[in-house]
């Protein structure tokens, strides 16, 4: 009986813990898998594998990092399940990272072209986008939860921002929304 | 054109530290140099500008999807699934321990061990796993409301004015029986705390009248109201933690969380926060008369 009220009790305290990070855990999964029931399956596994490590859990340490950490290992097994991924090679430059010229952003980003971007670009990158520009964690957390190099998630971070900026760039191009001229150099 | 060069290179260097410009990770002496450059430079200000634009584009646009209610409803449902298989394991296993028992130690021994298995009474103690099953659920009663409500549906963010409160005419509105207890609330803990929004909602099929407040240091306050539905305090073996004003408050807490609770002939009211046990028993103890009458007046 003792040992029932301890299990509910620290039900009671993983609900107060964890259940608050679940939106964030899920829109992360959403853009990484791109499919919803999968994300849900995904977030729903996270919450399972978290409950059953909850004693090793310290309270007051960074359930939302912890939570994370939890995710992106179920999101590898996943891709591992279903997909040879193509990874993207560190050295390796497409074109478009290449140009020596800052794409011009539009004033007014619409959601919707913000996300077809964003689920446009290489996973790697996606990755690093979301955990540092949506869920703002700190490049040491994201290494730690992506189990890299600070320098690599750095890397990754600023290859991603490019990607995304030359594919709202090229949008706003083909909607006609007048460019804002910047970054060009007078000499 | 060897200024012209320099210029360039600097931008060029300048341009390379604006991931991290933007995510608070340069030095404080790179940080510096960068806005030193920037103060000269409206070519790099406005690079700078839209790359701050895009990052704060790609939060808002995510931040539109939230999961679905089912997804939680679906875990909470796994978790306690787990758990059923668990409790049928600790029986058996009780089954054994109890019958090793009777063979080894005689009936002396089983009388001591029945004991252990006796309910825990809760002598004042504040942890919520010395409560029994029946103080726990009616604990959690207020607790589930501010954790769904406030805290993961988000609702502390969400101001709303007294005018639009007590105009709303929603079923989500506090309407004529329940808007009076705002300028209630914001008498007795106006001092430290801002009313952020009062409402009805519904969660765990139970109906709440709910008033969110914010304080200092991220504190999220809860009062909430539901019927009691047979439920009640005193019928418990929860003991009552301390007399406001002749009002029974009873406390308990979970995690970082602090649950006070009270009644009134018809009504159960909770002060939920992630005050210390001292902090949410004195913001209970202010609201427990002047709720317990303004409730009692509805329900004559």
């Amino acid at each position: 009986m003792i040992l029932r009220r301890k299990i509910e009790a620290s039900e009671f305290e993983f609900e107060a813990v964890a259940v608050p990070h679940l939106h964030d855990l899920y829109r992360s999964a959403v853009h990484l898998v791109r499919d919803r029931v999968e994300a849900q399956d995904l977030v729903q596994n996270v919450y399972l594998q978290a409950w059953k490590a909850f004693h090793r859990f310290e309270p007051g340490t960074n359930c939302r990092a912890w939570l994370f950490k939890i995710l992106f290992n179920e999101i590898r097994h996943y891709r591992r399940k279903w997909f040879t991924s193509k990874t993207i090679h560190e050295g390796e430059q497409s074109f478009a990272e290449t140009l020596a010229y800052e794409p011009p952003i539009p004033e007014e980003i619409r959601d919707e072209d913000v996300l077809a971007a964003l689920d446009e670009i290489p996973v790697e990158f996606r990755e690093v986008v979301l955990l540092a520009d949506v869920h703002e964690f700190a490049y040491k957390e994201i290494a730690e939860t992506l189990n890299v190099p600070v320098g690599t998630v750095m890397s990754r971070l600023s290859r991603g921002r490019r990607h995304l900026r030359v594919k709202l760039a090229d949008y706003a191009k083909a909607l006609g929304i007048p460019e804002v001229k910047q970054g060009v150099q007078e000499s | 054109m060897n200024v012209i060069q320099f210029n360039e290179k600097a931008c060029e260097r300048i341009r390379g530290y604006f991931d991290s410009y933007l995510d608070n990770e340069l030095l404080v002496e790179t940080n510096h140099e960068v806005l030193r450059h920037l103060s000269v430079c409206p070519d790099c200000t406005k690079i700078l500008e839209a790359r701050a634009r895009v990052k704060r584009a790609i939060k808002s646009a995510v931040e539109q999807e939230k999961a679905p209610a089912l997804l939680l409803e679906s875990i909470q449902g796994r978790i306690r699934a787990r758990r059923r298989f668990f409790d049928l394991d600790l029986r058996q296993w009780a089954v054994a321990g109890f019958i090793i028992v009777m063979l080894v130690a005689g009936s002396v021994v089983v009388s001591r061990t029945v004991d252990i298995f006796a309910p825990v009474m809760n002598a004042g103690r504040d942890s919520f796993e010395l409560l029994s099953a029946q103080a726990q659920q009616l604990m959690r009663v207020g607790l589930v409301d501010h954790i769904h409500c406030a805290i993961v549906a988000g609702k502390w963010k969400e101001f709303l004015s007294f005018e639009h409160m007590k105009e709303e005419t929603s079923r989500s509105a506090l309407g004529t029986e329940f808007i009076g207890l705002v300028p209630l609330v914001k008498e007795k803990l106006g001092s430290n705390f801002q009313i952020v929004q009062g409402h009805r909602c519904v969660t765990n099929h139970r109906e709440y009248v709910h008033i969110i407040l914010t304080g200092e240091k991220g504190t999220i306050l809860s009062l909430v109201i539901t019927e009691r539905n047979g439920k009640a305090f005193n019928r418990t073996d929860i003991a009552a933690t301390m007399l406001a004003s002749g009002v029974p408050v009873y406390s308990a807490n979970e995690g970082r969380l602090e649950i006070a609770g009270f009644e009134t002939n018809r009504y159960l009211a909770y002060v939920v926060s992630n005050l210390d046990r001292d902090g949410n028993l004195k913001a209970a103890s202010s609201l427990a008369l002047p709720i317990y009458d303004y409730l009692h007046r509805l329900e004559v």
